[in-house]
């Protein structure tokens, strides 16, 4: 293409850019409603001066690149609404776009001044406004396929909020067209539902009964009552779904009726039945759901039918996804008593150890599993005990010290989502870890944690103690690692920190509930396993050559792991190769050492209820439950670091 | 012969593309003028790149680059974006989603045939 072959195209399309942007310039003024205009109408704007953008710049106009440059910015403001639409702006925009007629023709001839560009530019770069925070999708009420999300652009996605926000129903429309005429097909029924609402995204594929159709999912928002927007598709057939239900932003009655006199006893085990049979009613559903859909298209059922049906379906669906919900959810008791007998307890141990203390307590409000509560309250009374014992000094050394007679002991609990964090400290005189060494080395554990990353984490290793003497509150190293082992078991973690002098931390971090367990699935050897992720550190995919097979371990980060493959821990027959030379390894926490361990693929993580084996299956060490999953099959739930174990054992070679 | 499929709504811009690309000896285009018109054009030729806009009314490129890569005749396609500076955060959807490359509008015509040269092997 020659230089004046290209400044003719230029033109050409740039008038044209400019005459459409004049006529949506004047609609934009016109309106009713200045403050909310459509978004389609801004849109066009925006895109037009896009297109003005591109072309200039393509076109090598470097003054009506700058100019377009600056109005994209302004109308991208808009279009994302962080600048609103007032007269003001619209007044900007007008005398703008009034001006670019003459200055593009200026322009493409050469002749447009650099200080035009400037005046414009800078009067367009006055109006611009502050930006918000970006909104973060609520999936509780729209439920859109990550799929489908990801092909949103960032301004499909502001719309899809904006949508939301104004609680406007979102659904998805499936529907499918020959693929000889598919463009008008798609063209037509797009202009309908323009008219009657807002497309937000459109994600083609191949139509999975017909290789010669192409299928569209549509993303759509609109006030219209569902049967027109059905009526829409009884030409060319289609689904329609409701992704949004803007109802359950309404919160469940009775959370905060705790009333004495209305509560009654129930055995835990009733709860635990509740839940099991909430969860296989909710699978049943789901598979009912799937033969009604494939008869749906059996009987050729109108649209209309089609969403009643679905529509039907998914609010049993959320029924049960709340039931579920209040169920787990009576099982949390505040740790309010607990607290209460804490506080117990240190005047006790002060008065019978001498010491002075205020005890500090935080977090009365703070809601787990009734189970859970009770199988740590020996835990923490092991903590308190050794806080005041052997953390906190008598009151004359605190003063030789140079610290206030009385010390402080604190229990504070805190929760984020679905985890709690139980803090204990004190202000007494620390951990010594030279003494922690020491004990550690006589028990010849040093060498073997020398992989630990912080030697106070030796004081969790069974024996090993630093009480000076041992008193009938707290004993000689027979304590902390069975605290570890409880909160291990109930899914959690302890850590500790310590300062010489100045006092020693434990934080427990527990989940709040035992009965739904966050379970990431994999495949390995055919089959489907869940870990619970209380185990996992973190995931990884490894090269092939990373792998040391004498080991065996594995080349992680900076350290070498120990590595094993998923079916070997679990002895499965079937194919153990991996596609390709990448890996997927779960890398799992097992007491305070990590393992690699390979699997097949990653599945993706699941909030699932853990079925007991029962009497059904002879104790397998290693397996702890039975997770149904949603297409009727089975994943066994597997302890990781049990299975380690299991496996040393038996492939120890013999003494 | 390779062919090469160049989507953009910009009728010019959409001109000029194709007569970079074509510069280059032993290419040959295909346009279209949105995410529509290249599912169209897809089946109708064999194609060994396609050069994609994001922002288009219609069918966006990322819905086309998603539909590529989940077709079974299409997916082994080298996709490149056709980017600005104003659309890094779509770019980067673009390119999470499969796209094989992007170039930033606008370019130097020797940026783009490099780039396409690149993805055809040639």
């Amino acid at each position: 293409m020659d230089e004046r072959q290209l400044q003719k195209h230029f033109l050409a399309e740039a008038e044209e850019l400019i005459e459409s942007l004049l006529a949506d310039v004047e609609r934009l003024g016109a309106s009713g409603d200045v403050g909310r205009p459509s978004p389609a109408l801004v849109n066009r704007i925006f895109r037009n001066v896009h297109s003005l953008k591109g072309l200039s710049g393509m076109a090598n106009v470097p003054v009506v690149h700058r100019v377009s440059h600056a109005l994209e910015d302004l109308l991208e403001e808009v279009r994302m609404g962080r600048t609103r639409v007032d007269a003001a702006l619209v007044e900007a925009l007008a005398t703008t776009v009034d001006e670019l007629p003459a200055f593009v023709r200026a322009a493409a001839g050469g002749a447009a001044s650099d200080r035009d560009a400037e005046r414009m530019v800078a009067h367009l770069q006055h109006i611009r406004g502050g930006a918000p925070a970006k909104p973060i999708l609520d999936h509780e009420l729209v439920a859109i396929d990550p799929a489908l999300l990801a092909t949103l652009t960032e301004y499909e996605e502001h719309r899809l909020h904006e949508n939301v926000r104004d609680r406007r129903p979102v659904y998805e429309l499936r529907v499918a067209f020959q693929l000889a005429a598919f463009d008008q097909g798609f063209r037509g029924l797009s202009e309908q539902l323009a008219a009657a609402g807002e497309i937000i995204g459109t994600l083609p594929g191949v139509a999975s009964d017909d290789p010669m159709k192409i299928a569209f999912r549509i993303l759509y928002a609109s006030a219209a009552p569902a049967g027109e927007i059905c009526q829409l598709l009884d030409v060319h057939g289609g689904e329609l779904e409701q992704l949004s239900h803007y109802d359950r932003d309404v919160a469940a009655p009775g959370a905060e009726s705790g009333a004495i006199s209305t509560s009654i006893r129930v055995d835990m085990e009733v709860f635990d039945e509740l839940s099991l049979m909430a969860d296989s009613l909710s699978n049943q559903v789901a598979g009912l759901g799937a033969i009604c859909a494939s008869m749906a298209r059996q009987l050729s059922l109108a649209p209309r039918e089609i969403f009643e049906l679905r529509q039907q379906r998914r609010a049993i669906e959320r029924a049960f996804a709340d039931l579920q919900e209040r169920i787990v959810d009576a099982r949390l008791v505040p740790l309010g008593p607990t607290l209460i007998r804490s506080r117990r307890l240190v005047e006790k141990l002060a008065a019978q150890l001498g010491r002075d203390v205020d005890f500090v307590a935080e977090g009365e409000d703070v809601r787990l599993d009734k189970t859970i509560v009770d199988r740590i309250a020996e835990p923490l009374a092991h903590l308190i005990g050794n806080a005041l014992d052997h953390g906190l000094e008598p009151p004359a050394e605190r003063e030789a010290a140079g610290k206030p007679a009385r010390g402080t002991v604190r229990l504070s609990a805190e929760s984020s989502g679905n985890r709690i964090a139980l803090h204990i400290s004190d202000d007494g005189r620390g951990v010594d870890v030279a003494s922690v060494r020491r004990a550690a080395a006589a028990l010849g554990l040093e060498s073997a944690t020398a992989s630990r990353s912080d030697p106070l984490d030796l004081i969790f290793a069974a024996g090993v103690s630093t009480a000076p003497s041992v008193t009938d509150v707290s004993g000689r190293g027979v304590g902390l690692d069975a605290v570890a082992a409880v909160i291990g078991e109930l899914g959690g973690e302890i850590r500790v920190v310590s300062e010489t002098g100045r006092g020693t931390t434990f934080t427990i971090e527990l989940p709040t509930t035992l009965v739904t367990l966050s379970a990431f699935l994999v495949e390995a050897a055919g089959w489907t396993y869940a870990v619970d992720v209380n185990q996992l550190v973190e995931l990884g995919i490894v090269e092939d050559g990373a792998v040391d097979p004498n080991g065996p371990s594995v080349a992680w980060r900076d350290g070498a792991l120990p590595f094993f493959t998923l079916s070997g821990l679990v002895r499965a027959a079937g194919d153990q190769g991996h596609p390709g030379n990448r890996i997927p390894c779960l890398i799992a926490r097992s007491g305070n050492s990590r393992t690699a361990i390979a699997v097949d693929r990653f599945v993706g993580e699941r909030d699932v209820i853990v079925k007991s084996l029962g009497r059904h299956a002879p104790a397998l060490r290693g397996v702890s439950g039975a997770i149904d999953l949603e297409d009727s099959g089975v994943a066994l739930l597997v302890d990781l670091s049990e299975l380690i174990e299991e496996y040393r054992l038996i492939s120890r070679p013999p003494a | 012969m390779k062919k090469v499929l160049v989507v953009e709504d910009s009728a010019a811009v959409r001109a000029m593309i194709v007569s970079i690309v074509q510069t280059v000896p032993g290419i040959e285009c295909v346009d279209a003028e949105d995410g529509l018109a290249a599912l169209k054009a897809l089946p109708a030729d064999q194609f060994d790149a396609i050069l994609t806009d994001i922002n288009m009314p219609g069918l966006t490129g990322l819905e086309l680059i998603s539909f590529v890569r989940c077709h079974p005749n299409y997916k082994k396609i080298p996709i490149i974006i056709i980017s600005t500076e104003k659309t890094e955060a779509d770019r980067e959807r673009g390119l999470s989603l499969g796209a094989s490359d992007y170039i930033t509008k606008p370019f130097v015509p020797g940026d783009l045939q490099r780039v396409i040269k690149h993805h055809l092997g040639i």
